[in-house]
Formats: C-alpha cells, structure tokens, sequence
C-alpha cells in the first residue's frame, strides 16, 4: 500500500516536473536564437572597429536600413572625423538556404580586416576578373554548403566565384559571406545606398559632440555608438519578445500546474501540519518548508529542461539554414536564467499553498479526516460530475486554467495564421486570376521572376493574359512593413485596387493608398509621401477588404521596380485562361516551360506557400506546447482524483457497479473539466481576437480570422485534452478490487 | 431453525489465504447455513475474519478454496458478479459509506443505476426506502448535514434499493453511540420482520448480538460456537436453572420461597419456565 502511494505521488511529480521541464527548454532553446542574433549584431557593431554606426533612423533593423552615399562624403569631411567605411547588410537565397546573410564591405576599408582570411585570398578589385563576382565565404558557411576556394555560389542569379574562406568567431559572421559593397547592393536592391557608414574618430573623447553634429545635419539618420549598436535594433527586441512570449506562456501553464500540485501535496498533509505546529514548529518553518519543497521540486525540474534545451540547441545547430542565426556554444546565462525562472516560478506558485499550511489552526488540522467528505461543498444541484470536480474547486479552476491558456494560444495563433492564409487567397484570387506563379522553391518575401518570362507565359496557348506585379515593404512614418505594390497602371490587376476617393494611378511618381493606410498615417488626396526617400504624389484612396492591401499602397510597376532596385523583375504573376477548365493542363505547360516558377490555381495559393504553411505549423506548434503542459496538469487532477476516493470507487462497485460505469463516470469528470477550461480559453481568445481587429496597427496588416473550422478545432482539442488526460486515470479507477480500495485508509 | 428450510447461503470449507510470503489465513474452514429471512450476528475477536467472510459472501473478493452459495448457486459459477453484487446482497459498512457529493435520495439510488430501472422509478424507490427507514424528511440532505445514525440509515435503504435477499453488514453501529446503534439494530430486525430480508451483521457489540436470532463466533478463520440464542443472560439463566435453587424454584419448593421475597420469585419462576 505504502509503495502503492509513493508511486502514484511519483506519477504526480513526474508530471508536474514535466511541465516545467518543458517551459524550461522553451526559454533556454528560443533564449539562444535571441542570443545568437545579439552576438552577431554586437560582432557588426563593436568588432568592426568603428566608434559610431550612422543609419536610417525609420529602419526596424540595419537590414531596411539604407543611407544614401553622398551621406558618406559629407560625413568624411566632418572635423573629428578620421575614417569612414561603408556597410551593405542582406539576405539573399542561396541553396537550400532561404535567409542566406550576405554583408558587403569595401575592400580597402577597415571594418574588413576582422574577417581573418583562412584559405585564399582576401576581397579585392582584381579579383573580379576570374570569371563571377568575387565573394569571401564564412567558414562554417563553407562546410555546411560544402563550398571550397574556386567553387561557384548562386545568390538569386547572380553567380559568385569563392576567393577565400574567413573565419571571425562568431556563428552569425561564419555562417555567411562578404562581397563588394556594389554586389551586395545589387542583391538588396537598392543601388548605391548602403545600411550604414561606420566612423572612426581622431578622438574618442569627442563622440558625443560628433553625434549631435550628425544628427543635427541629418535629422532622418541616427547615430549610435558601435557598442550600444546591438541594443538599438528593433528586429533584436521583436525576437526577444516573441521568444519571451512563447517562452512565459509555457511558463505561465507549468506554475499553475506546480501550484496545483503542491495545493494538493498540502492538503493531503493538513493532519501531517497540525501535528508538527502542536510539537512546536512555528508558522514561518512551516511556510518555510512548503516553500522550499515547491522551489526543489521547480530546481529538478529546472535542470531537466535545462538538458532538455541544450538537447534541443544541439539538435537545431546542426541545420545550416539556422546555425548563422545561433550562438556557438549555449551562452550559460541562459542556462542560469532558465534555473533561475524555475525556481522563481517555484517560489511564486509555492506561495499560496504554504501560506495554506501555515495558517492551518493546529487543533483542528489534527482532526482532519482526509479531503473527502468534510471538505466536500454544500452543493445538491447540478449533475454528478460536475458535483464531482467540485469536490476540490481550487484544483478544478487551476486546471481550466491551464487548459484555458493552451486554448486560448491555439485559438488566437490559429486566427493569425487563418487571417494571413484568407489574406493571401484573396490577394492571388482578385481580377478573375485562375493562375498565380512565383519563382520556385523561394520565400513569399523573396520571390522574384524576370519580366521576359511573363510576357512569355502570355503567348502560351490557352492563356489570355500573363500579368506581373511586384510586391516590397518599406518604413514609412510610424509604420515599419508598409507594403509597397507596383502593378502597370493600365493593366488587369490593379482592377483589384477599387477607388473610393480621388483617382486611379495613371502614371509614375504617383501612389494610390489603402484606406486603412490613408488613416493611419493620416494622408489625404494630393498629399506627397516618401518612399526610400523618393517622393510619390498621392492620387487617389482605394479600398478591397484585404487588410495587407488596405494597409499598403500601389505605385506603378516601373517605380517599384525602380525604387527595390529590381529593373525587370516582377515578385508574382497571375494569368487569365480562355478556358478555366484547363487551369490543370496550363499550369502544367508552364512548369515544364519555366523550371524556374512556380504556379498554383489562384484559389489555392495559400496552401502551395511554404511561408504560410511555416505560419500555420508554427501557430501550431506553439499550441501543441502548451497542451501539452496542459494536459500534463490534466492528467495529474485526474489521477490525484481517483486517488483520494479510492474508498468511495470500492463501495461503488461492492454495489454493483460495472467496471465501465466506473471508467464512464471518471472520463466524463475529466472531458467536462477539459471542455469548461476550453470553453473559458476560447472566450479569452474570441475577446483578444476583437481587441486585435480593432487595433490600427494591426488591422492594417492582417485580420484575425475566426472561422468555424478553428471552433472545430477547439473542440477535437478538448476532447481529446480530456480522453487522454482521464483515461489512464479511468483505468486505474475501474482496475481498482473492491476489496482492495474499500480498504484504503 | 429446522434443516431443510429455504437456506439462502452456506459454505463450504472455506479458506481465505491472503499474502504470498507471510502467510495469513484469514478463513480457515468455514462452513456455515444461513436460512431465508433469519437475522443474524457475527462476533469474534479483531482479525478473526469476519469481514473476510462477509466479503466472500458478497463476492467482493473470490476464496482460495471451498465453496460459497449463495441462493443456491454457486458464486464461483457466477460470471457478472457486478449484477449480483447489485441484485441479489446490499452492503451496509461501517464508515465513509455514502457518497459526500449525492444527497441522501441519490446515494440510495446509486446501486439503481445500471440497472434495468428507469429514472423516475428509481427516484420513487429511494423515496419509498427513505420514508421506510424514517427520514422523509431529510431527502435531500448530504450525508455532511446528517448525523452518524441518519447516514446508517440511509446506507441500509441504499443496501436494499434493488429488493435483494440478503443484507450484509460489517460493523454497522461501530461508530455509533450506544443509543443509535440500538436503534440501528431495531430497524433492522424491523425490516427483516416487514420485507423478509435476511440480515448478517457483524459486530463487536454484545447488546447488538443480544437482538439476533443467532450468533456465529469466530476466532483464527472457523466457526468455533454458535448460539442459536445469543444472549450471555440466556447462558446465565441456563446455568442458573441447572443449579440448586433453580431447581428448586421450578418444584416449587419452600426453601425458594424463604430466601427471596414474592416478588422476585415470581419473575425468576416466570424466566426459568420460558427457557425451560
Ligand atoms: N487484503 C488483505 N491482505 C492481507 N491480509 C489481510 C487482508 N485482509 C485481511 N487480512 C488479514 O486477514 C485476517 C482477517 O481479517 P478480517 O478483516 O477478516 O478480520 P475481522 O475479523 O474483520 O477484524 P476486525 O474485527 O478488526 O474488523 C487479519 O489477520 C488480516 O490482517
Ligand atoms: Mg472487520
């Protein structure tokens, strides 16, 4: 009997520690990818020798950041001034990797002189001769792609001949290439503007005073100091934020299943309580004792997510598509501040139930019969189950939490990733489009296809019309991703774009504006905004429903391909068929054409785009984390259920009840418990739906979307949270002999 | 009791063994008859196995060897225990009995459910079976708003909620003051008088022993006497009878009559000649 409880307190343990395990591994694994990018941001910052950065003061990151050069020659001629070095900062893709980092440097310049050339021969101008433009390769970059000296590398089309392989120290710069300034410029494109200049003083002494004299001259840029450069980038914060985000939630499920655990633990001990205060132990060793039970059992579980994580960090390291983005070794910082999270979340959940224990009056906790019977609530109505989950109502609620959070995540990442999918079916489906192509095997964000294929693709038998279009983002006033459209002003599918106000675009310099855009950035007809610095004449309002185009504006195809510095390029493209029917036989014409695009019925764009399946599998991954947690917590409630009424499950079945009556009335407790708490949790996520709709900032740029399949959703999910999580305990329940269980003291 | 009666459960060399290294043989040759609508006791030192035998009786647990029947049939024979269980014995226990979430109707119910009995017929029952054991009133209390005798009450109308023949109990009035218990005890020899249920009460009470038709005594897993009177007043008043002056009481003679005064002659004349 003794062992028999032990064990049945192990499962409990086992799986409260589980679930801070888990939330644990969370931080520790997304803490690296957020570390990671910090070091690499400190490398381009402090290690390039430089003491002040100058860059666009409306970028998010460095990487939307672009200064014009001409900046540069006014900055070299200010006094203080001894050496100034141009940067150039982008991704581009590469094989099997989409977000490859290229940075570009000058040659002669200083900031290069900390790529350490290990192989080959470093960057310079006569390089350039030997066939592809010259590029110096990372060396971890080398031996994931698998790259020697002499090979060749694609960066979109652009072929680059390896010159040299270098090696800094850190991942972020290993794990990428250096090029000319001018090539990396070609590939960002944006021509002749850099992400920054780097500046060395005659003096240190005189930084401050050179920063107010820049800013002052240039009121758009800003300038920091190379060491505080990490810090000032907004992408850094946004992955903290969202790594902090995923990494409390988890956080937030485990404590409130370490507090139901240890709420129990106390309770079951109530006489264990009483009598240690009548020989004489004081309410603060008492309170002490619960504490630092809840901070040990945090402490364990702590360093098993600590392993956990590293196992995770190790496991992810390895694909060459990431390890740029993470650190080398894990940082033990974040090992200390997992453990340091576990054991606060040990003390904070521990809290409660030990000021329970201490408060308990001794003569009546010695009198305590065990958590039946006196403590059952005085009520009659109602039906049996929920009676039942009544019993320890503290339990029940801190379940329905947990479950509740888990939904309300699944539901609210659901709705995203929903909105953007519904966002981009309408965005490929305007016009009367029955074909979207974009160039294969590429991101949404980096798609790009050469205008000579789509005219093409419009002489092909079956095809009425092939029409390209170029989409890109770019900072403007307090909005970071203003998304850009350039459609040829006469076309098909600016159709789309239905004026509401002023007139439709005619020619270039002009910019029609979404309304939702028109609003938040406070425009009106004839007004001019700046696009990279360029100005465009406001001409008209338009309005389709689509909250990422309500959100943007559309300027002429020329102009947009003018302004991303992509001359000829198109990101996507729809076609019109003369007979929809044979939307299967076209698209299959064009594939075989054009290896190199990529076309889907219009109608099902969003499923064919990896990106968006990425948003959906990470939305539901997300929720998958936090059920699991949650129904760790469940399955403990269960089990600690059928544990205390051991006694009452033995007359049950000496009156005759079944085995299966028996796994029935468990299974009904735990499904009701799970269907409450996801009921709670889905309201939670319809209100935070609402609030995210009615937000400006938000609704320009997706519109959650709840739609019936995610209710669906909700519910297999509760359902299932609420089988898994009762049955084992069920089992249990009807395996019990009643001989056995009436016996159970 | 005459041999040959309806017998509504006997054993048969019964032996219960319980643990596989130390060994404890809880029943050790138990045989034993008990006839349709006879009200019972069991007494017997703790861990002699009365409740183990109650349980083989009940068919809680199965024994190691020797046979129980019960109506006739045997259990080992038996394939839905559960049914049986439910059917044919109710169980009264000593403690923590009742469900603490059902109100006293519904806990009666409860060996109802899962039986072919419907809704309403089963809420009419356990109202029928309240009003029976003399709590009308008090349907729709939890067993926390009920004192210890009240909860044996409505533990021994759940006990007989689907007719059976045969009512175990294990110690009903132990936890009972001495007043309950007796009351305990009159209602239930009420009930075996009224709906002819057979009643096995186990008990360390000899007043409640006192009340029952006949006591098995157990010690070590056997049957080692058995009264077909239980009362120790009855053994006195045997004893008592077979000595001089009980003799001498039943002649008649005058030495009686000189040691006591009228009046107590006259009762202990009365008692001998009830024994005699
Ligand atoms: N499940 C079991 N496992 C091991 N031994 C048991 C088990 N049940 C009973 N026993 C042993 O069998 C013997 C008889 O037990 P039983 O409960 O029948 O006694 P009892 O006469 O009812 O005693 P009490 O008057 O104290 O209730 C005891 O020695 C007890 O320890
Ligand atoms: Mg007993």
């Amino acid at each position: 009997m003794f062992l028999k409880s032990l064990t049945r307190r192990k499962v409990r343990t086992l799986l409260t520690l589980f679930g801070v395990a888990i939330a644990v591994a969370a931080i520790v694994s997304l803490g690296a990818l957020a570390e990671g990018l910090t070091i690499g941001y400190e490398a381009l910052g402090t290690g390039s020798g430089a003491d002040l950065l100058v860059a666009d003061a409306d970028a998010v990151d460095i990487v939307f950041s672009a200064v014009d050069e001409e900046v540069g020659e006014r900055l070299a001629s200010l006094s203080g001034v001894r050496e100034i070095d141009r940067m150039a900062y982008t991704f581009a893709a590469t094989e099997d990797v989409p977000y490859f980092i290229v940075f570009g440097y000058d040659p002669g310049g200083f900031a290069i002189r900390r790529f350490r050339i290990v192989e080959g021969e470093p960057l310079s101008d006569r390089s350039t001769r030997h066939g592809g433009r010259p590029l110096l390769l990372g060396k971890a970059a080398a031996d994931d792609l698998d790259k020697q000296v002499g090979d060749t590398i694609r960066l979109y089309e652009t072929t680059f001949r390896i010159v040299g392989i270098y090696e800094t120290g850190t991942p972020f710069e290993d794990g990428a290439a250096v090029v000319m300034v001018e090539d990396a410029q070609r590939l960002s494109g944006h021509p002749r503007q850099v992400n920054a200049f780097l500046i060395k003083l005659r003096d240190p002494g005189e930084l401050d005073r050179v920063r107010e004299r820049i800013e002052r001259l240039f009121p758009d840029l800003t300038v920091t100091r190379s060491s505080d450069f990490a810090e000032n980038q907004e992408m850094l914060a946004y992955t903290r934020a969202f790594s902090w985000a995923i990494s409390f939630l988890a956080v937030l499920i485990g404590g409130v299943g370490v507090m139901n655990t240890m709420l129990m633990s106390v309770f079951e001990r109530t006489r264990e309580f009483g009598t240690l205060r009548a020989i004489g132990w004081g309410r603060a060793r008492v309170l002490g004792l619960v504490l630092g039970e809840s901070t040990m059992l945090n402490g364990v579980g702590g360093v098993l997510g600590v392993v956990l994580g590293v196992v995770a960090f190790k496991a992810v390291s390895r694909s060459p598509a990431v390890s740029g983005f993470l650190p080398d070794t894990l940082p033990p910082a974040l090992v200390v501040q997992g453990m340091g999270v576990a054991l606060a979340v040990g003390l904070i959940s521990g809290i409660y139930p030990a000021w329970w224990a201490s408060r308990l009056p001794p003569a009546e906790a010695m009198r305590y019969e065990g958590s039946t019977g006196s403590r059952a609530p005085r009520v009659r109505v109602g039906t049996v189950t929920l009676r039942n989950l009544l019993r320890q109502p503290t339990r029940s609620v801190l379940t329905m939490l947990g479950i509740g959070i888990a939904i309300t995540a699944m539901v609210g990442l659901g709705a995203l990733a929903d909105g953007l999918i519904a966002e981009m079916e309408e965005f490929a489906g305007g016009a009367g489009v029955h074909l979207v192509g974009m160039q294969a095997d590429a991101s949404i964000d980096l798609s790009t296809i050469d205008e000579r294929i789509i005219h093409r693709i419009g002489t092909l038998p079956g095809v009425e019309h092939a029409e390209g279009f170029l989409t890109g983002y770019a900072a403007v006033g307090d909005l970071p991703f203003f998304v850009v459209f350039g459609y040829p002003p006469r076309g098909y599918g600016i159709r789309d774009f239905t004026i509401v106000e002023g007139e439709p675009l005619t020619a270039n310099g002009q910019i029609i504006l979404g309304r939702v855009a028109a609003e938040n950035l406070n425009k009106e007809i004839g007004d001019t905004i700046r696009l990279f610095d360029r100005p465009f004449r406001i001409v008209g309002i338009y309005e389709t429903g689509v909250p990422i185009q309500d959100g943007g504006g559309v300027i002429s195809l020329r102009d947009a391909q003018n302004l991303f510095g992509q001359p000829h390029k198109v990101s996507f493209f729809g076609v019109r068929l003369k007979d929809p029917e044979q939307a299967q036989a076209v698209k299959e014409l064009i594939e075989s054409r054009f290896p190199e695009v990529m076309v889907t019925e219009s109608t099902k764009f969003a499923e064919n785009v990896t990106d968006l399946q990425l948003t959906k599998a990470g939305s539901w991954a997300v929720a998958f984390l936090a059920l699991v947690i949650g129904g760790a917590g469940m399955m403990n409630t269960m089990g600690m259920s059928i544990y205390e009424r051991t006694r009452e499950i033995g007359v049950l079945r000496a009156l005759g009840w079944r085995k299966g009556r028996v796994l029935g009335m468990i299974l009904r407790e735990s499904l009701m418990l799970s269907l409450l708490g996801s009921a709670g949790g889905l309201l939670a996520a319809l209100v935070l739906i609402l609030l995210m709709n009615q937000n400006p900032s938000v609704a320009g740029f997706v519109k959650f979307r709840f739609s019936p399949d995610l209710l669906v959703q909700t519910l297999v999910t509760a359902l299932v949270l609420g089988a898994l999580g009762g049955i084992y305990p069920a089992w249990r329940a009807s395996r019990l002999q009643p001989v056995e269980a009436l016996r159970y003291e | 009791m005459l041999m040959g009666d309806n017998v509504i459960v006997e054993t048969r060399d019964l032996v219960k063994v319980y643990g596989d290294g130390a060994q404890v043989r809880a029943l050790n040759g138990v045989n034993m008859r008990v006839t349709q609508g006879e009200f019972i006791s069991v007494m017997g030192p703790s861990g002699s196995g009365k409740s183990t035998l109650l349980n083989m009786i009940g068919a809680l647990d199965r024994p190691t060897s020797g046979q129980v029947l019960v109506g006739g049939q045997d259990l080992a024979e038996v394939r839905d225990l559960d049914t049986f269980r439910a059917r044919t014995v109710g169980f009264v226990f000593q403690l923590h009995n009742l469900i603490p979430t059902l109100t006293a109707r519904e806990n009666v119910e409860v060996p109802m459910m899962g039986q072919p009995v419907g809704r309403a017929e089963r809420r009419r029952r356990a109202e029928e079976l309240l009003a029976l054991v003399g709590l009308a009133d008090r349907m729709d209390h939890l067993p926390s708003q009920l004192s210890g005798g009240e909860r044996q009450r409505v533990a021994i109308a759940r006990a007989l909620a689907n007719q059976p023949a045969l009512v175990l109990a294990d110690e009903p009035t132990g936890d009972l003051d001495s007043q309950s218990g007796t009351e305990i005890i009159q209602l239930m020899r009420r009930l075996n008088r009224e709906l002819g249920t057979t009643f096995i009460i186990v008990t360390h009470d000899p007043a409640v022993a006192r009340q029952t038709d006949r006591v098995l005594v157990m010690r070590d897993g056997r049957i080692v006497r058995e009264h077909q009177v239980g009362s120790p007043f009855e053994e006195d008043l045997k004893a008592f009878r077979d000595s001089g002056l009980g003799q001498a009481i039943l002649a008649g003679d005058d030495v009686a009559r000189d040691l006591l005064t009228p009046d107590e002659y006259e009762i202990l004349l009365r008692l001998l000649r009830r024994i005699a």
